[in-house]
This record gives C-alpha cells, structure tokens and sequence, in this order.
C-alpha cells in the first residue's frame, strides 16, 4: 500500500463571514421557487389550461386572418350558370355524386373573373378515370370498377364512354355513335375488337355495315339513334 | 493613437493590435500554436454553416417532417446538458465545500458559460425565427410547454452563471458562494425540463414517461464530469494554474465521480432495453430495436457502450491505468460515448414512429442524414468552445482562491498528513 | 443599495414601454405575402357569398367522419386540398393524405401511402408494394389532423402559436410561430410539417408550422372543405357538432363510430367509420 502523499495541503485561513441572513433568504426564495412551480404543474396536470387560450393572447386576430383567404373551390351552382348544359346532362347522369371540380379541379377563380381565367384542361388518356374505376386492392365492390387488364385496353376511356351523358340506362354510359367521330366499324366490332361481330358476319367497309345497320333519321331523333344494333 | 496607461504611452489602433497579436501568437509554443490554428480553421467551417443556415432556404437541414430533430438539436440536448453537468459535478466543491472538489471551482464555471452560450448559438441557428422566440416566450407566454419552462430556467440559470463567473473573477467571495448555489439548482432544473420536452410526448413511446428527465440529469453528469476531466488532466500535464492541488485532489475526484456516474448509466441503459424489449409495446419496441439491431446499432454498441461505457470504466478501475493520463483516455471516450448516446436517443424516438408524418410512411424505419451545415455548426460549436476556453485558461487566472466556497460547506476536517501540528 | 422611487417608476415605466415596442415590432410586421396569395387565385374576386362577417365562431362546432368503408382512394381530396391551400406539391408536404391498410391473414398490418395517395392507387402502385402473402382484408383510410379536443400541439407550443378557435378548429398563427417543430414531434397524428421554402407556401410564411385548418376559409362561409367538396362517394362527411340536423350530427347518432388513438387521449372531433381494431 502507497504511503499517504506527505505534501501539506495547507490553505490560508479565513474567516467566513456570516451568512445567517443570507441563508434565510435563500431558503425562502428556494421554497417561493418549489411553490411556484407546484402551481406550475397543477397547471400541467390539469392539461386545458393554456395561458392563451386562457388570457386570449388575441388569437382571434389570426383566426379572421385564416378566415380571410379566398377559396380556390367554388361549387356546381357556379358552373351551372354558364354551363347549363352539362350542368343539365351532369345531374341527370351516373356520376351526380361527383363535383364538377374533382375532375375539372379548382374554378373558383375561371367562376369568378370575366373573361374567365382558363380552367385546367382534363387529361384526355383517360387516367382521370381509372383514378377511380380501376380495379384495386381495397376498393369497395360498390364501386363500379374494371380489370385494365382485360378492359378493351389501349383505347382511351372517352372514345366509348361519356362522362356527362343525357340518357339514363343501365352501366355503362351508352356508346355515342355519331358517325362522325368514331373510327371505322371494324375497329370495335371486328373479331378480335371490342365488341366482335357473330362469327359469320360480313367483315366489309363501313359503307357495307350501315346498309343493314342504318335507318333514317327521325325528325328530332339524336344521332346515336341512326345506328341500329 | 497613444494613451497613457499606468504612465507608460501605448499605441492603440488597429495597425499595433495587429502588430500586438502577432508578437503575441509568435510567443505561444508551436503545439500550442498549432492547437489554435486548428480550432480556428474548424470554428471558420462552423461560421460558414452558420451563414447558410441563416439565409432563408431552410432546406439546408436534412429534417423532414418524420424526423423533424436533427443534428442541431442533438448537439443543443448535448451542450445544455453539459453545461449542466458541469455544475453538478463541481457543486460538491462550491455548494457543500468538498475539498476533493474545490480544485473545480474557476474552470467548471468558464467552460459551463461558454458550453451554453453555444447551445443557445446553436438552437438560434436550428429555429426558424429565433427572435420571435424571444418575444414570444415573454409576451405570450405558455407555462403549459416544457419548451417555454427549459428555456426560461436556461435562461435563468445563465444569469446565475454569469453572475458566478463575475463575483468570481473581480473577488466577490458571499455574491460568488450564493450565486454557486443558485446555479446550482437550476443545473438540476434546467436539465429536468429539457428531458421534460422529451418526455410529455404521448405521440413519442419511446421517450414518453417520468424516467427521461432523470435520465437526461445522469447524461448530464457524465458530459458535465468527462469534460471536466480532459481539462483537468491539460492542467497537470501542461502544469497550468493550480497543478498541484488539481493532480492531487481534482483528478482523484473526477475520477471517483466519473465511476459513480458510468456505473448507473450502465445500469440505466440495461434497465432502457429490458423495459424497451418487454411486452412488445408499439412505439418503445421498434424504437429500442432501432438501436440494438436496426440502423443505430454501430454507433450504439460500438461508440456507446464499449468506448463510451465500458473502456471507460474499465480504465478508471484498472490499477495500471489509475492515472491522470487514464482518466483523460476515460474521459475523452466517455464525452464522445455520450455525444452518441444523445444521437441515438434523439434519433430512436424518430426514426420508428407508429404513423405516417405528413403523408410520409416510414417502413420500417425513417431515414435521417446530417447536411454539410448541420455538422459543419456542430463542429464548429464543440471548437469553438475549445478554443475560447483555451484562450480563458491562457489570461484568466483560473487557480483557486482559497477557502470562501461552500456555502453549505460541511464541516469536514481538512487534509493533514500525519505529523503535523494543527 | 437604495434605490429612488422616482427612478425605480420610470425604469419599470420604460421597461414597460420597451416591452410593447418590441411586442409590435414582432406582430406589427404586415402579412404582405398572404395579401398577394401565391398561385393565382388571388386575381380573381372573392366568389359571390364571400366576406365571413357575421359567423360568430361559439355557435359551431367542426367536425368531420371519414367513412373508410366508402373511401375508393382515388386520392382526388388529397389534390384538392394542395390546390386549395397552396401546400406544396412535395409529396412529403400533407395536410391530408390517403393511406392503404393491407390486413394480412397473419393479422399483420401493412401501410401504404405512395406520395401520400394524390395521384390515387393504380394496380401497378399496389403491386410494387410487394404484398406476397394472403390478405384478409385491405381499405384505405383517409388521414387529416383531428382537431382534438385535448390536442397535445397547443399545449406544448412555447409561444402560444397554435391555438383552437372557439369552433374549434386548430390553427397556427403563422406570425408568432418559430419554426421550433415541437408541434410536429408531438402531434400523434403526424398531421403537421413545417412549410419549406420556395414553391408553394399555404400563407407565404417558410418555416413555420402548417396543418389542415378544416379549410377555416371556407367553412366560415359556409361551404364545405375542399377534400369533402371533391370527394365522389362522400367518404368525409363534414359538419356542425353543436347542429343536430347535419350530416355529420347524423352519422354520430345512427352509427358506431370510433377515433383514432384513442388512448393518447386527444379528444379527437374526426371519427372514423370501418376501421379495424390494428389500426394505428
């Protein structure tokens, strides 16, 4: 075992000075600090009380502040007024339960400014649909869903349905057969298209097709009316 | 400019402070040069962290909303604890009068000052508006947030400090007693609200609970005492101020103080895991297997427990590396052990969160990488406290001045060795 | 020491003064940015049934229940709530987003949420998740802040900044916030984010905190949130608590209805229909 270190450690001797009163005061400071920060945690422990709520640091300021911001979302009685006619074929459709601003997105301000500010165009591949009719892992079997897969891929979704369409049937929307817009018959009805012809059927121009399928137009009569099934 | 100074002329402008500085740094032994030259270029790196940290992109952090507390943070917990730390550790010698601690009285002071001014530095550069915290911490204050608390008691117990350094070093022995015990008690306040800031997270499991501001208070214990030991061992070996009282009494204290101190951090540690592990509780399980297996377990098995624990100890305890020079080794690995310790604590609570943040699914852990600024700020705190501490200890009379602390002092005998007359 | 009443009045007099100085310099800055609102839609006027006055904010209570049984995660609420309040498009940046619970037949439960759902789910985004095992159950849950009654964010916010307006609704005064992100920790929700510079920014404020505010906006004038607006199949139905004749009154009496975390004790006033007791 080492010796003890034989160094002297000595230090010049003091006297220390009083300090009973200083002691006095430090212990009442020290239990005015425990009492108040006893509150403190009363305080906490309650859990609802915030001084600023409370005191109301003037929060109302800054809630009329947020109030104040003007929405970029109007609604469909704001479309309506120049767009009476889709508003009109919108209502009467399947897809009533839709905005007009969840797919067109937000037209408060094309509502409100004259002339309008342009609205945002609508994606025309379709991906606007699948967004909700795409079958998925998850979504509820209420909801009218198709397999891409197997859905007559590679054609857009608006070359067959309509979105705003006026007449009322069973899903899906009706198929438009204005001549003027569709491609060729063959494109669909063609064996291995979207809607193949019976097998045995005559596979010929169109001007072949409508010599069977055509009937006159009625006075009145929509155009998809002139085509027969 | 010439003014006369105790009758003799001096040249005062800037072309003889240069000339002044020159003379003086070419006086300075190389190593010691050299040491400076260093701090300097490292606090630099830190400045211009600094500078795009203020200009306002934000971007420059690498937080995301899942892991919004970074490094800034980390190395803010880092420094308020050890600044906290400091005090505690050296309270013994200026609040109860233990002369085993005395030697601590000058030091321990300077470094807490400094270590919290960067804290504060380094939280101001972290907030986006740091001066409405000012104003608003007064103005609309909020006594229900442990954040309002922490900062009020850290900036309390800075006046203290401050007020410590001062009667300190212009000889006001009663204000300097009274103003180490006050600072003294908010080094244990102070603390306990920061672990508080963690620990009323009910979103947090991990850090939720009671148990996180007692922890935070033993992390700063061991920061406070490793950085009082890597000083104090500079001081005897470079024979600075006081050596021989700080070799024979300081080092043995610190020494003692730092066992007590890595002992319950091991057994707090141990008791964090089997309480993280048991019964699989979301939120505290991921959490605790983030740091024992996931993405924290180098740093946490290898800089935390074996160089940060475990070496230390062992080297505080083996005979041959009883020695001044051990309890440096000790405390250089027990001050890095608990800089990551604070990393893994910050980061654990974050990284396994059990919901989305903002739309953001973490599966299964979140990642978070330190940007250049983040780290260059850190690097340039910790220099920068080494480097003003290194100039304080070369112009500040940093020796004890004998027999006026303790205000609590306990009336303990003092040291006599054997044959000598009382 | 002794001290001279006289000059101990005008030092605390001063100080005072000094304090409200500084108080109006830190609100007195004028919110130039949110005047000039950053997308565009400040060129237009207000629409017709604008201007909030009269709302007396004590006789409503918001709320909200989202019908996950109903939700087709098509994610149109989640884009709808980016273009109304100018969040940023970042997919890390949400005020609302829509998650995908898979249930496994092992009972495990996995989340999903690719960009937080604003460009809904596609059968190609289902199946880079990699779900190889046998599931029992999947539906998607949309996510939004809850507005809780007890709401951990307004107590531990240092300066006050976040508050919940009589109706209400939980709000962060975009002039007082430090961007400290204590909010955002503590929310168990993970409802909040601080707003990043550059882009877009809901009121011109970077740095601050920013949450779902019900679309205060909106609602004050008596329309809908901009997320219950899109919605096609009407999964969030939203409305005045304290109005026993609306619709979210209606769903709270008729259905079973549960909240989310109910055990951190928030009170949240968003309820949820459908969800699965793994929910977290």
């Amino acid at each position: 075992m080492k010796r003890p270190t034989s160094i002297r450690l000595g230090r010049p001797r003091i006297r220390r000075p009083s300090t009973r009163r200083g002691a006095a005061i430090l212990v009442a400071a020290v239990i005015a600090g425990v009492a108040v920060l006893s509150v403190a945690g009363f305080v906490l422990a309650s859990g609802t009380v915030s001084l600023y709520e409370r005191y109301g640091f003037r929060p109302e300021a800054n809630a009329q502040a947020w109030a104040d911001l003007t929405p970029a979302y109007a609604d469909a009685s704001a479309c309506q007024q120049c767009h009476a006619a889709e508003h009109t074929e919108w209502v009467e459709s399947k897809h009533i339960g839709v905005e007009c601003e969840t797919c067109h997105g937000p037209l408060g301000a094309h509502a409100s400014t004259t002339p309008p500010v342009p609205a945002r165009a609508v994606d025309a591949t379709g991906k606007i649909c699948t967004v909700c009719h795409e079958q998925v892992l998850g979504r509820p079997a209420a909801q009218p869903q198709v397999d891409l897969a197997t859905h007559y891929g590679g054609f857009p979704c608006f070359q067959c349905h309509t979105v705003h369409s006026t007449v009322i049937v069973a899903r899906p929307p009706t198929i438009p057969h204005p001549l003027t817009r569709l491609p060729a018959c063959t494109t669909c009805h063609a064996p291995g298209g979207l809607k193949p012809v019976p097998g045995g059927h005559v596979q010929s121009e169109d001007a072949v097709c409508l010599s069977c399928h055509f009937r006159e137009p009625k006075v009145g009569a929509p155009p998809e009316e002139r085509v027969t099934p | 400019m010439i003014v006369e100074v105790g009758g003799r002329p001096v040249h005062v402008g800037p072309r003889a402070a240069w000339d002044a500085a020159k003379v003086e740094v070419a006086a300075q032994s190389r190593p010691l040069r050299l040491w400076l030259g260093l701090l300097t270029v490292l606090c630099l790196i830190g400045a211009v962290g600094a500078v795009l940290a203020i200009a306002p992109g934000w971007e420059v952090f690498g937080t995301t909303p899942t892991v919004e507390w970074g490094l800034l943070i980390i190395a803010y917990v880092f420094f308020a604890v050890t600044t906290s730390g400091l005090c505690l550790a050296s309270s013994l010698g200026t609040v109860f009068g233990i002369e085993m601690f005395t030697p601590l009285e000058k030091r321990h002071a300077v470094l807490a000052v400094l270590s919290l001014v960067t804290a504060f530095g380094i939280i101001a550069l972290d907030l986006h508006f740091p001066l409405r915290l000012m104003f608003g911490m007064v103005l609309s204050p909020s006594p229900t947030s442990p954040m309002w608390w922490m900062g009020v008691l850290y900036g309390i117990y800075l006046c203290f400090l401050l007020t410590e350094v001062w009667s300190m070093f212009t000889g006001r022995y009663q204000v300097h007693q009274v103003a180490c015990v006050l600072a003294s008690i908010m080094a244990i306040l102070a603390p306990t609200t920061l672990g508080a800031v963690f620990g009323v997270l009910v979103a947090r499991s991990y850090w939720f609970g009671a148990f996180t501001p007692p922890s935070m208070l033993v992390a700063a214990l061991m920061s406070g005492t490793a950085l009082l030991g890597i000083v104090f061992y500079c001081v005897v070996r470079f024979q600075l101020r006081g050596h021989q009282r700080a070799a024979a009494l300081a080092i043995p204290a610190i020494r003692l103080l730092m066992t007590i101190v890595i002992l319950v951090s091991v057994f707090l540690t141990v008791v964090q895991v089997i309480g993280g592990l048991y019964g699989s509780v979301p939120g505290v399980a991921d959490a605790t297997l983030s740091y024992l297996v996931g993405p924290l377990a180098l740093p946490f098995w290898i800089l935390r427990v074996i160089l940060g624990l475990l070496v230390p100890l062992a080297l505080l305890l083996l005979p041959r590396t009883r020695t001044p020079a051990g309890v440096f080794a000790a405390s250089c690995l027990a001050f890095m052990g608990l800089f990551v310790d604070r990393v893994v604590f910050v980061l654990a609570g974050q990284i396994a969160p059990t919901t989305a943040s903002s739309g953001v699914v973490s599966d299964p852990w979140a990642t978070y990488v330190p940007s250049f600024v983040e780290v260059s700020i850190t690097v340039g705190g910790i220099a920068f406290i080494a480097l003003a501490y290194t100039l304080a200890e070369r112009f500040l009379d940093m020796g004890e001045h004998g027999g006026h602390v303790g205000f609590f002092r306990l009336k303990a005998p003092t040291y006599h060795a054997a044959g000598d007359e009382h | 020491m002794t001290v001279s009443r006289r000059r101990l009045l005008g030092s605390g007099l001063a100080a005072f003064a000094g304090l409200l100085g500084a108080r109006s310099i830190a609100l007195g800055a004028p919110a130039t940015a949110r005047a000039a609102a950053p997308g565009g839609a400040g060129t237009g006027v207000a629409p017709a049934d604008a201007a909030p006055a009269g709302y007396v904010p004590s006789d409503h209570r918001w709320g909200m229940v989202v019908d996950t049984v109903s939700c087709i995660g098509c994610g149109r609420c989640v884009e709808a709530c980016k273009l109304e309040n100018h969040v940023p498009m970042d997919p890390e940046y949400n005020r609302t987003w829509v998650e995908l619970h898979v249930i496994a037949q092992d009972g495990s439960v996995i989340v999903a949420a690719p960009d937080g759902g604003i460009d809904g789910y596609s059968a190609e985004a289902v199946a880079a998740l990699g779900l190889s095992e046998s599931i029992r159950q999947a539906y998607f849950v949309p996510r939004l802040c809850m507005q809780c009654d007890n709401s951990p964010c307004t107590s531990i916010c240092p300066v006050g900044a976040t508050f919940r307006t009589e109706d209400g609704v939980v709000l962060v005064d975009d002039e007082r916030c430090i961007g400290c992100g204590f909010c955002v920790v503590a929310c168990p929700y993970g409802a909040r984010y601080i707003v990043p510079a550059g882009g877009e920014m809901p009121n011109g404020y970077p740095g601050v905190a920013d949450k779902c505010t019900f679309c205060y906006h909106r609602t004050t004038r008596g329309l809908l949130p901009a997320c219950a607006e899109v919605c096609p199949v009407e999964a969030r139905i939203f409305g005045d608590l304290k109005d026993e004749s609306s619709p979210v009154s209606a769903v709270l009496r008729d259905r079973r209805t549960q909240v989310m975390k109910p055990e951190a004790g928030t009170k949240p006033r968003v309820y949820y229909l459908g969800l699965e007791a793994e929910v977290g």
